[in-house]
């Protein structure tokens, strides 16, 4: 078997040079066109033909040139000593990477329609992280690729036999703190439950819907205006138009209702769509959630692969007992279409289950940082200069209205905008404990994040220069099921990113 | 591990206040080569606008909006200059011995600290103006998307590389380490 261990520096196939010279010449057409189609379809008799041929045919011969010159460019050996898959590759902007046995996620072959028809196959080598991140070697024969693919698999698993005896280890931990709790338990949402969360969701779609449709119900009836000024005469229409208002803020009235109602309904079938016979189960080692009305969905979630661990929630849904969880995963390798899995409808109780199961760790009590109150400010501004303007302006084109009216709605808008973001901001703030991060924010759509400190990826700190004067800072923490961010909060927090980093740094669990 | 049975439990407080502080970071600058393309660059911009101005010069008789169109453009190749020189000063990289720190940004100063333990795989890769400066880049990709990648530019290809080596051997000290 052992036909080659690609241990020296190695070129593609050979046929894979027409491969990318077919897609150089595609991204050419793709980029030029315009020139192109003036070329098929164009008036051949005119002069210009004859300078389009010849140079079309140099463009071919450099995109030839260049085939080449990228072929024999994009090596790939495997680093036995350095235990790493080597790749370097380009013509004019050249790339040099090393990607580590241990970090492989998955090693895998695609074929698309033109590479079919050459008889070549990408073999594409997955880190964890976002889809760009991946390697593609675009032009192996088939052979060559699935040889290559096999080697590779083989060293991954040859280095993940270490991990897998430590995670055992893991799991054997958590296997004993179950036994003892007995902490086995099953959620099923019950149709009730499913109406609610539908009936309180997403009644903003229905406002929505309703925006929409009275923008079009308006333009109708000014329509409808215009042409019975042209029919009728003058004293005639004077006498109908009271009625035709008083008639149509009825309908339109009634049409915001049914709207309203439509928009819920609409909502409550997707839910059941969705949710239909939701059941969430935890075993010993993972959390089984099933769901859907037409086709089932099953997820295994293992407590080692979620990064970041949700809870929404409005004051509705909080008085019925519904709080939605969300849970952010780790790597492309799941088959998910997105690494997020909404489980809605759960009871305050079983929030604390999953949090015990996922975390392992009962949820403590930490340092608590508020962003500074010029979050308030920020905040008001972001959500009152737009609305503000547009009344304005549409007052000053149409004149609708007389402007101390305008202003008197302004100010009533600023106020209550005001008031509103003043009691955000009590809800919003971050704490950070021994072992997790916790973000808290929202006053009617409110939302708990939470993330193990031993799991981060990154942390980023922004600081503005006009923040320097206030020292203030805006933190991003970085997981791999999605970022964390904080605004306007104290350059003290310093002493937490040192913690952070000790934590994640002398940290030997496995976080994925 | 058996290692990890063997050791009596410990678990001692952290004093926060002795941890070292990423703030007491000294950041290297990255070569001065990197500001000189930038200026190149931007030079070639300058030129192209140049060609812009004398053709609106040459084919419409427009004084006024000329100097009017002149006159931004000047503005925009000296606003581009002092850019190019700000976040040159601006870029720095630091390495510690379990993680590396990268900074850059002068209207937003943004540092990005990156765990060894935590760095997915590294790469070097060179643009064609690099070439010309001999300068290299060095990417650094993580599994925490793209806020936490790191790209240092402006090193010299030989430093890039050892620079790539040492992290490769920081990562697989740290996978070892598991």
């Amino acid at each position: 078997m052992q036909t080659k261990n690609f241990s020296k520096p190695e070129h593609q196939s050979k046929i894979g040079i027409l491969f990318i010279f077919l897609t150089t010449v595609y991204k050419l057409l793709r980029g030029f066109w315009v020139l192109a189609i003036y070329f098929i379809i164009g008036d051949f008799s005119t002069g210009l033909t004859w300078y389009i041929v010849p140079a079309s045919m140099l463009i071919g011969l450099a995109a030839l040139i260049y085939s080449y010159v990228d072929y024999r460019k994009f090596q790939f050996h495997i680093n036995y000593p350095a235990q790493e898959f080597v790749l370097s590759k380009g013509v004019f902007h050249t790339d040099n990477t090393a990607i580590p046995f241990s970090k492989i996620q998955q090693v895998y072959l695609e074929q698309s329609i033109l590479q079919r028809i050459i008889g070549i196959k990408s073999v594409v080598v997955d880190t964890a992280g976002s889809k760009e991140k991946e390697i593609k070697i675009k032009a192996l024969q088939q052979e060559k690729a699935s040889n290559l693919k096999e080697i590779l698999l083989n060293l991954v698993e040859n280095t993940e036999v270490e991990k897998t005896s430590q995670t055992e280890q893991i799991t054997h931990d958590n296997k004993e703190t179950t036994q003892k709790e007995e902490e086995q338990w099953t959620y099923r949402l019950s149709i009730g439950r499913l109406l609610k969360i539908g009936l309180t969701s997403n009644y903003l779609r229905g406002i929505g819907l309703l925006f929409f449709l009275y923008g079009t119900i308006q333009s109708e009836l000014n329509q409808f205006a215009v042409d019975n000024e042209v029919v009728g005469d003058a004293s005639e229409f004077m006498a109908n138009s009271t009625e035709i208002i008083f008639k149509s803020a009825l309908y339109i009235f009634i049409g915001a209702v049914l709207l309203f109602f439509a928009g819920l309904l609409i909502t409550v079938v997707e839910v059941f769509i969705k949710y239909y016979n939701l059941k969430l189960t935890q075993t010993k080692t993972s959390l089984l959630l099933e769901m859907g009305l037409k086709t089932t969905k099953h997820i295994a979630l293992k407590p080692k692969r979620i990064q970041l661990y949700r809870v929404l929630t409005n004051p509705i849904q909080k008085k019925l007992n519904l709080y939605e969880v969300q849970l952010a995963i780790a790597g492309s390798t799941d088959g998910l279409s997105k690494n997020k899995v909404k489980i809605p409808g759960l009871k305050q109780e079983f929030l604390k289950h999953i949090h015990r199961f996922i975390f392992n760790k009962p949820s403590e009590k930490g340092k608590v940082y508020k962003p500074h109150k010029i979050w308030i400010f920020r905040k008001v501004i972001r959500f009152s200069v737009l609305p503000l303007l547009l009344i304005i302006g549409l007052n000053f084109i149409f004149g609708f209205s007389e402007w101390h009216y305008i202003l008197l709605f302004g100010a009533v808008f600023l106020i209550l905008v005001s008031v509103y973001q003043y009691f955000a901001y009590k809800k919003t703030y971050l704490s950070i404990t021994s072992n997790f991060i916790r973000k808290n924010t929202g006053l009617w759509n409110q939302k708990q994040e939470v993330a193990e400190i031993f799991k981060l990826q990154g942390i980023s700190i922004k600081q503005p220069f006009w923040y320097k004067k206030r020292g203030l800072v805006n933190l991003t923490l970085h997981t791999a099921g999605g970022d964390l961010h904080y605004r306007f909060i104290s350059e003290n927090v310093a002493r937490e990113i040192n913690y952070m980093l000790y934590k994640i740094e002398t940290s030997t669990k496995a976080w994925m | 591990m058996a290692a990890v049975e063997e050791t009596p439990f410990t678990n001692p407080q952290v004093d926060l206040a002795t941890l070292p502080n990423y703030k007491d970071l000294h950041f290297h600058a990255i070569n001065k080569r990197n500001l000189s393309k930038a200026l190149l660059q931007t030079g070639i911009f300058a030129l192209v606008l140049l060609t812009a101005n004398l053709l609106i010069y040459v084919f419409f008789s427009l004084a006024f909006w000329f100097t009017v169109i002149a006159g931004v453009s000047a503005l925009v190749v000296i606003l581009l200059v002092t850019h190019c020189i700000f976040s040159y000063k601006a870029f720095g990289y630091a390495l510690r011995g379990k993680d590396i720190a990268f900074k850059h940004g002068y209207i937003v100063e943004e540092i990005t600290l990156i765990p060894f333990n935590r760095i997915q795989h590294v790469s070097t890769s060179r643009s064609f103006l690099d070439k010309l400066f001999t300068l290299s880049q060095l990417n650094i990709y993580t599994a925490g998307g793209q806020g936490s990648d790191v790209t240092i530019p402006g090193l010299t290809p030989d430093l890039a590389k050892q620079l790539k080596q040492e992290l490769a051997n920081k990562i697989s000290q740290s996978t070892d380490a598991d």
